[in-house]
Order: C-alpha cells, then sequence, then structure tokens
C-alpha cells in the first residue's frame, strides 16, 4: 500500500483474439474467430445458445474446463498472449490481466465460505497481503461495489444474500486485482429487471472509473443497447458479423443479425396477443452444417451457402460480415 | 439455534421411547417361556410359578408395560436371565471394548476411503482395478472377510493373535475388517462429493482468481465435501458402537455384539432388548451430535428445518 496505484485510466488493454478455436474433445465449439477490442471499450458477444460466446470467454480468460483444449489462435492482453502462458504465469495473469465474471453469482460462490473471506483470499495468496490488510481491501471492495454495511456483509454466508448482492460479490471478486480485460458472461440474466439496470450501472461507473476493456455476452439486445461499444454476432462457434452498436442496430447486414434483430423489436412493439417473431429452426448442437453454419435457418440461403463457407468481409468502417449475399441483401 | 436443538432432543426422546414400547411389545408376543428358559428343563412347576410370579409374567399386560417403562425410565434394564447381573452394567462393562473396536475401524475407513475417494476425483481416468476392489468390497459378507485376514494374518503369517480378547495387537484384525469394509462408501462418497465440487461453478471462480490447485483444493473443495463425509460418520458410530455382531463374534473381540449373540443362544430377553434400547439411544444420539457438527460446518444445513 505504500506505492501509489497507477492512473486510472492506463489500466485498460486492447484486446485482439486471432483466429481462436476451441475444441471440447472432437467437437469444435469455436472456429477461428478473430476480433479487436479498442482499449477501455465494451465489445458485446451476441448469440443464441450453443454459438460459441461464452466458450469464447472462458478460452479468453483462460479457465477451459477440463476436456477443453484451444486448439489454434491466440488471445492477446496489451503485452500480454495469454494463449501462450501455462503454470504459474497462467495462474498470474488470472485475475489479473483477465478476470471473469460468472453467469449464475448463486453457484459460482462457494457457499460454505463467508463473503468477506472469498475476496480477502484473492488478496492474501496473490500480493502477500497479512490478514488484517486483506480483510480491509476486501471490506473496501464491497463498498466499491455498492454494498451497504460491507463489514456486516463481509462476515455472511452467500446463502443469507439476494442475488443481485452475490453479483455485486461477484463482481468485487472479479474487480479485486484490478484487472486490464473485465469478461462478463451473462452477469445479469439471473436477475430481475431493476437489479440488472443496477448492476450495469454500476459496471459502467466502474469501468469509467478504472478504464476496464470488457467482453460483455449477452442475449439480450436491450443490454447489448445499453453497454456496448461493439458487437461481434457469434453463430455455429463463428464469427458472423462484427460492427459498432450504432451500425448494427441500423444497418446489420448478416441475415442472421437482422433477424436476431427482428425478435427483438417484435418483443418490444408486439401488442397483446400478438405472436413473438421467431427464427424458424434450432442452433446446430452436433456441429454446424457444411458451408455457411446458418444456412438451414437463412431465408435468403441458395446452393453455394451449403456448400462454400462465407469468410468474413469489410463492408464498411468497423464493420465485417460473412455472407455469400451481401451484395443483394440492404 | 437452541430451540433447534431442543427439538431434535424431544425427537430423539420420542424416538426411543417408541423403541423402548417396540421391545415391549416383542417380549410379549414372542413364543417360549422365560420362566423355562431360565429353570432349565427339569424344573418343577413350583419353581417355575415362583419365577413367573417374580417376573410378573402373569400380571395383565398394562401392568406390565407400567412397570417395565418405569423401571426403563429409572435406567433399570431388567436382570439377564443367565447370569444373573444387572443389563445395564454388563453393557457398560463391555462398551469400552467395542468404543475401542469402533473408533479404530472409523480411523481405518477414513483414512483409507478419504484417501483413496480423493485420488479418483483428481484423477482424470477411471481406474479399473479400483473399481473392481470397491465392488468386491461392498459385494463381500464381512464374515468372508474377516476369516480370510484372520487366515492370511493370524495364521499363514502368524503376525496377529488369533486367541481373542482386547488389547491392542487383538484390535489390528478387526478394526481393519470393519475399515475395509466401510472404505468404498466413503471413498464412493467423497469421489462423488469431490468430483461435483470440482466442476462447480465455485471452482471455476476460485481458478479465475488464480489460486493453485492445492489451494483449490484444500480450501474450497474440501470444506464442501465435508458434510457428506460427516453424515456417514455419523451412521457408522451409531453403527459400530451399538455392536457389530459378526466382527467381535469371528474376532472374539469382547464387546456388545458379541455379548448380544451370547443373550441370543441364552434367549436372553432382558440383555436383548437391552441392548436394542442402548442401540437406539446411541443412535439417536450420534445423529443429533452429527446434525450440529454438520451446521457448524456448513451454513447451508443450519438452515434445515429440524
Amino acid at each position: 500500500m505504500t506505492t501509489a496505484p497507477a492512473p486510472a485510466a492506463t489500466l485498460g488493454s486492447e484486446v485482439t483474439v486471432d483466429r481462436l478455436s476451441v475444441n471440447y474433445g472432437d467437437f469444435t465449439a469455436l472456429r477461428d474467430v478473430s476480433l479487436t477490442v479498442p482499449a477501455g471499450t465494451t465489445t458485446a458477444l451476441v448469440g443464441e445458445s450453443g454459438s460459441g460466446k461464452s466458450t469464447l470467454a472462458l478460452a479468453a480468460g483462460r479457465i477451459l474446463p477440463p476436456g477443453a483444449a484451444i486448439s489454434g489462435g491466440s488471445v492477446t492482453v496489451g503485452d500480454t498472449e495469454l494463449t501462450a502462458l501455462t503454470g504459474k504465469a497462467l495462474r498470474e495473469a488470472r485475475g489479473h490481466t483477465a478476470a471473469y465474471l460468472a453467469q449464475d453469482a448463486s453457484a459460482a460462490l462457494n457457499p460454505v465460505i463467508r463473503v468477506g473471506k472469498q475476496i480477502a483470499e484473492v488478496h492474501q495468496v496473490r500480493c502477500g497481503a497479512s490478514r488484517a490488510e486483506a480483510a480491509e481491501l476486501a471490506r473496501q471492495g464491497l463498498a466499491d461495489v455498492g454494498i451497504p454495511d460491507p463489514d456486516r456483509v463481509a462476515r455472511l454466508y452467500p446463502g443469507a444474500l439476494s442475488g443481485g448482492m452475490r453479483q455485486r460479490v461477484i463482481i468485487a471478486i472479479a474487480l479485486a486485482f484490478r484487472p486490464q480485460l473485465l469478461i462478463a458472461d451473462e452477469p445479469t440474466t439471473a436477475l430481475d429487471v431493476t437489479v440488472q439496470a443496477d448492476i450495469l450501472a454500476l459496471v459502467s461507473r466502474l469501468q469509467q472509473q478504472c478504464g476496464l476493456t470488457v467482453i460483455w455476452i449477452t442475449h439480450d439486445m436491450s443490454v447489448v443497447a445499453e453497454l456496448a461499444d461493439h458487437v461481434a454476432v457469434l453463430y455455429g462457434g463463428r464469427l458472423v458479423e462484427h460492427t459498432d452498436v450504432l451500425t448494427l442496430f441500423e444497418g446489420a447486414r448478416h441475415p442472421y443479425t437482422q433477424a436476431l434483430l427482428t425478435c427483438f423489436q417484435s418483443g418490444r412493439t408486439a401488442g397483446p396477443k400478438q405472436p413473438f417473431t421467431t427464427i424458424s429452426g434450432s442452433p446446430p448442437v452436433a456441429g454446424p452444417p457444411g458451408g455457411c453454419p446458418f444456412h438451414p435457418r437463412c431465408p435468403q440461403a441458395d446452393g453455394r451457402c451449403g456448400t462454400e463457407l462465407p469468410v468474413p468481409r469489410r463492408v464498411g468502417h468497423d464493420h465485417t460480415a460473412a455472407c455469400h449475399r451481401l451484395e443483394e441483401t440492404p | 439455534m437452541a430451540r433447534r436443538i431442543a427439538v431434535r432432543i424431544l425427537l430423539g426422546a420420542f424416538t426411543v421411547l417408541a423403541v423402548v414400547l417396540l421391545t415391549f411389545v416383542l417380549q410379549y408376543v414372542v413364543p417360549g417361556d422365560p420362566a423355562r428358559s431360565i429353570a432349565g428343563p427339569k424344573a418343577t412347576p413350583e419353581v417355575l410359578k415362583e419365577i413367573r410370579g417374580q417376573l410378573r409374567l402373569d400380571d395383565p399386560w398394562w401392568s406390565q408395560l407400567g412397570h417395565y417403562l418405569s423401571s426403563v425410565l429409572q435406567g433399570d434394564l431388567g436382570t439377564s436371565y443367565s447370569n444373573d447381573r444387572p443389563v445395564l452394567s454388563l453393557i457398560l462393562e463391555r462398551l469400552p471394548a467395542t468404543a475401542a473396536l469402533a473408533a479404530a475401524a472409523l480411523v481405518v475407513e477414513l483414512v483409507l476411503g478419504g484417501l483413496w475417494g480423493m485420488w479418483e476425483a483428481l484423477r482424470p481416468k477411471r481406474s479399473w482395478l479400483l473399481a473392481t476392489v470397491n465392488v468386491g468390497l461392498l459385494s463381500m459378507p464381512v464374515f468372508s472377510l474377516g476369516f480370510l485376514l484372520l487366515l492370511l494374518f493370524g495364521y499363514q503369517l502368524p503376525v496377529f493373535p488369533i486367541d481373542g480378547g482386547s488389547g491392542p495387537a487383538r484390535l489390528v484384525l478387526p478394526a481393519v475388517t470393519l475399515g475395509l469394509m466401510g472404505s468404498p462408501y466413503y471413498a464412493n462418497v467423497v469421489r462423488d462429493s469431490m468430483r461435483e465440487a470440482l466442476s462447480s461453478s465455485y471452482v471455476r471462480t476460485a481458478v479465475s482468481k488464480g489460486l493453485s490447485r492445492r489451494r483449490i483444493v484444500s480450501r474450497h473443495v474440501l470444506r464442501n465435501i465435508a458434510s457428506p463425509v460427516t453424515t456417514l460418520i455419523g451412521m457408522d458410530v451409531a453403527v459400530f458402537l451399538s455392536g457389530v455382531v459378526f466382527v467381535e463374534k469371528i474376532f472374539a473381540w469382547p464387546g456388545i455384539g458379541q455379548m448380544q449373540t451370547d443373550a441370543f443362544t441364552d434367549l436372553d430377553r432382558p440383555l436383548l432388548t437391552g441392548t436394542v434400547i442402548v442401540a437406539a439411544a446411541l443412535v439417536v444420539t450420534a445423529n443429533l451430535l452429527v446434525d450440529l457438527l454438520r451446521s457448524a460446518i456448513d451454513p447451508r444445513a443450519a438452515s434445515e428445518a429440524p
């Protein structure tokens, strides 16, 4: 605590994902995904279940479960190539270079360890803080994420907290080490709407304070609109469209992105008893079909889409899409 | 918490009372004449009548029940037919030997099963050898294993005495027998709850904090398996303390179990029912202690209904 902390704005780093592929045994969950997240900005990863967005998050945080392996490509945060690290260097990068914010805070906290201890542990083990110092840092961490009466809460077990409070604790754990990159895996899905809004506001505030770079996984377009600077749309383990958030809502080019947005709009504007618009069919489970992964469900697919894989193409400033029929669609 | 403990104690007392009533009913309905088994086949009708009078066997059932309940409540479990001594003092005499065996067996199965389960949980591949040993031990009758060990380590390789009695050297084989029989249960519970913990979301959080695997296992995983293991220990303590009949008989270990078998062959009803009542009290107490211990270990258990 003697050295002055570095200026907050320099904390975030540019994140580069380069042709990343991840395999679960024989099954390829993520194929050749490349994207860049500018320092201090938020990129939302969007897609249905099974699109590979959580796999990308776990791979970028280097916390893939046993059985899953990065089979190609790299993830670089600032100067650190995360995917090249092993052993002790990898452990040290976790929580520091890249921190992971889990989806379900009720399950992500250890039920038999007091909340304060779960945060203090990071300081104790990673920075050699004494028990008292670590407890004070944990208390501070709880206060930073807007928990009232942090002294009392620190002594509670997770079971005694509400869902929103647990999510705040998870955020405090993820940010305990002032990471450069925060990977948030649908952290608000399990919360009700008002609590979700609080959490989104909290993350935005912390991001501005620390200049965090954020990768936010979600399937909720309203969260995208609220939080993201850029959006990457994944389907069947591939990146199908990548653009800034305004272009996404006004000029999405990939048929899948357009379909997602139509569903979202219909959900917002549909009157009573009016059916929601859905995308017919379901996302690939056992592995995407040959050609474009979306072609079985795509209203515009032709013969070529079933055989030949479209590569991501530049369709505008900061805007790529992977579709054979970009010229024909508006 | 105090309320919860009080409720548990009350429920336990009711359970023991129910067992006492049950033993009375069994004594009442089981055929055979206790007076005859005390006095022997050559006893005269006068002697039989006198004994029946002493035991109040000719009283109406409600009078017998009242007398039985009031003496049990006063700690009088009756007098043994076969050696004419108070049942309670006979049981208390045997309890230290049984408790020593129970403690030793518990240590064996906990250490063996715990290490075994942890090893299996931390290994990615399943070991066929261990799986076979596991099923083998689970399906082997306890007397087969007991005699096998006795044959191997008492007779073929005379490492341990086979003449029966108590003492540390004589404790080894019965404790190992019980421990080996119990270890697969511990191994399975430890392995399964550890695997569940290792694949849990909170372990992923621990990994993302940058903790070492050793610390994750010792601080985050083991604490979560303490609760199911405690439950298992509680069950075993109760079973072992109430007398392990076969093992004590095989190794001539002078504990409650051996006394039970003897009481059974002698048709010594007060002694048999006495051991059953003491066993019930021990099981209830062990359950209560486990419950309290689990509440101390696991905050989730503390909020369960009594």
